[in-house]
């Protein structure tokens, strides 16, 4: 019997995940070791553990992997989009404001003059691209890890074949 | 519709996973050990301490007050998060020495245990509750941190391993429950 698509619950994973990745204030659960990320992988290896279970198949642990990987994709996909979306509708401090922010935040002039020219590039077009490529490798290297816990906790051995019946 | 249920037992033997884990296990051990690193690195004058600490940001916020102090500074992640890497890189060592031979692994229901007390410790705070210091925030991270490096270190016994079932005695969770089921 064939293995169930991963489209599925990698999709699942990432998209719930990645929703709530993009959402102010409940993204910082991901500064505790990107644990949103990882819920994106545990997630898919989850459900695809359910879908393997209802089909009789076995779902090895180590198969998390590929899943949290695609959940990643999904996630880095979804969490940018939405939140670009976000930072049309609200708004985004100009450059000049961000410089300001951190000087009032007490950061040092010569980091301020170091990452100005950081700064300008990321405000840009180049900025959007070099940002989702950042999320792209975050997501999939801690979607990764939270797939193959998930794939460890919620494996599955396949039922041998009985021995009477057809 | 069927069940699925445990199958025999099968060998370890001659496969890629015990040096797979064992880089992980180490690639972990540096990573977490990093996080000492960049606060001495600081406090020498060195400025790959900053760069050092950049690594770690995107996972963690860092503030200095719920971080531990190394060395006069304060470590390159917060106190939580120093437990979960600490603990996990335990995790995966112990993964790499103890479990291949000891063939016992964790139970699922430990993670759901460990990681509570995690949920409580944030919401305290918010709750309007006296949150816990530094060093407690640490101890309570370090369960979880484990049992999430020993399931990461069964994952990854399972990905590099050409054998169908490479660790027959972690079968433990779900699959025993599914069996029991059956009856």
């Amino acid at each position: 019997m064939d293995k169930p698509a991963i489209l599925k619950p990698t999709l699942i994973g990432g998209a719930v995940f990645g929703l709530l990745g993009a959402v102010p204030i409940l993204n910082f659960i991901n500064c505790a070791c990107c644990a949103l990320i990882m819920g994106a992988g545990f997630l898919a290896s989850y459900l695809y553990s359910v879908e393997c279970g209802k089909a009789g198949l076995a779902f090895r642990a180590g198969e998390g992997a590929k899943l949290g990987i695609v959940a990643g994709l999904f996630y880095a996909v979804v969490t940018s989009i939405l939140q670009g979306l976000l930072a049309i509708a609200m708004g985004q401090p100009d450059l000049s404001q961000m410089l300001d922010q951190m000087e009032s935040g007490g950061a040092p002039a010569e980091w301020i003059d170091m990452l100005e020219p950081v700064l300008e590039v990321m405000s840009g077009p180049m900025g959007v691209v070099i940002g989702f490529g950042f999320i792209l490798i975050l997501a999939v290297l801690f979607s990764t890890v939270g797939g193959l816990i998930g794939g460890a906790v919620f494996k599955l051995e396949a039922k041998p074949p009985s021995a009477g019946g057809i | 519709m069927s069940r699925p249920v445990a199958t025999e037992e099968t060998s370890i033997s001659g496969s890629r996973a015990r040096p797979a884990l064992v880089a992980v296990a180490f690639m972990a051990a540096l990573f977490a050990g990093g996080t000492f690193v960049a606060p001495v690195l600081d406090g020498a004058g060195v400025r790959w301490g900053k760069l050092l600490r950049l690594v770690y940001a995107p996972a963690c916020h860092q503030l200095p007050h719920r971080s531990l102090s190394i060395g006069g500074g304060p470590q390159a992640v917060c106190a939580r998060c120093a437990g979960l890497y600490l603990g996990g890189a335990a995790g995966l060592v112990a993964g790499a020495l103890l479990l291949y031979r000891s063939g016992r692994g964790p139970r699922a229901l430990w993670l759901g245990v460990a990681v509570a007390p995690l949920i409580v410790e944030w919401a305290l705070p918010r709750l309007g509750l006296p949150g816990l210091a530094n060093v407690p925030r640490l101890l309570l991270a370090l369960p979880a941190g484990t049992l999430a490096g020993l399931f990461l270190a069964e994952g990854v016994t399972s990905l590099f391993s050409s054998e169908p079932y490479p660790r027959e005695t972690f079968a433990r969770g779900p699959s025993r429950m599914l069996e029991d089921a059956d009856g």
